[in-house]
């Protein structure tokens, strides 16, 4: 009968190794997924801040250029802010990304018209591909 | 009769190493499985306190900056200047709990500022400033 020498590798090495493989394999799984899942909640959260640093910004802008409005006056800028004059309506944009603003249109007796978040980038849409327009 | 002369002696320290070898992955293992459960309930808090705190954003500046009005919507309690919800572990609202939403409002040229907290009785998970404007007049 030959003699084993050295170190054996037996039936439970072999277990042990596909344990371990599997073992490791799950735990690092586990740990992408919970670091990607803390990654979308920091994203959410950051743009939730973002938002309301902008928007309390336009509000900012909002009330001081209603207040010169109403006293007869007509700022070209508010707080840094350029404001535009046009058919009655006076805008102003707050920017609350690189490529995300809010732009606010409002009429001379204060009254808004519209507050809404833009999206700054242009965009075109891709028509190569042929897709069935209906008819 | 030998251990080494019947093979009985491999085998047992092959065994003996096996399990030394996966007590101490499996450790590493389950310390790594632990801190991943952290990271992602913390995520799963972060996420949780900006939707709150956003709700309570909007709650105040439809209220036109109310602090009665706002803690009425969320179905908290108001005090003075300020209000505050409080959240269970489920982050469903209840009289007293884990996670507390805090708001303090301050007046600053025609503007009502509040002052956003969401903690969890230890530490702010989210914190965020909002704005509504008040009536303005010449």
């Amino acid at each position: 009968m030959n003699r084993r020498k050295g170190v054996a590798v037996g039936a439970v090495s072999l277990v042990l190794i596909f344990s371990i493989l599997c073992l490791t394999i799950f735990t690092l799984l586990t740990l992408g997924t919970a670091r990607s899942e803390a990654s979308l909640a920091r994203c959410a959260a950051d743009s939730v801040k973002s938002f309301y640093a902008a928007d309390t910004e336009a509000e900012r802008v909002y009330s001081e250029l209603v207040g010169a409005v109403l006293g007869g006056k007509l700022p070209r800028t508010v707080r840094g802010t350029h404001i535009e004059y046009s058919d009655g309506y006076i805008g102003f944009i707050c920017p609350l990304s690189d490529n995300r603003s809010i732009s606010v249109l409002i009429l001379a007796d204060g009254t808004i018209v519209q507050w809404r978040e833009t999206d700054d980038e242009n965009w075109t849409p891709d028509e190569s591909l042929r897709v069935w327009g209906g008819e | 009769m030998k251990a080494g002369s019947s093979g009985f002696g491999p085998s047992l320290i092959e065994l003996v190493a096996a399990v030394l070898l996966f007590a101490l992955c499996s450790a590493v293992c389950v310390r790594i499985f632990a801190g991943a459960k952290q990271i992602s309930d913390d995520a799963a808090d972060l996420s949780r306190a900006a939707a709150a705190a956003q709700s309570a954003a909007e709650c105040f500046k439809s209220c036109g900056g109310d602090a009665a009005g706002t803690a009425r919507l969320l179905g908290g309690s108001s005090e003075g200047a300020g209000f505050s919800v409080y959240y269970d572990e489920g982050w469903i609202l209840a009289d007293s709990g884990k996670y507390s939403l805090c708001g303090k409002i301050t007046e600053e040229h025609g503007l009502r500022l509040c002052q956003i907290s969401v903690t969890d009785g230890k530490k702010e998970i989210f914190g965020m400033t909002a704005a509504s404007h008040c009536e303005v007049t010449p």
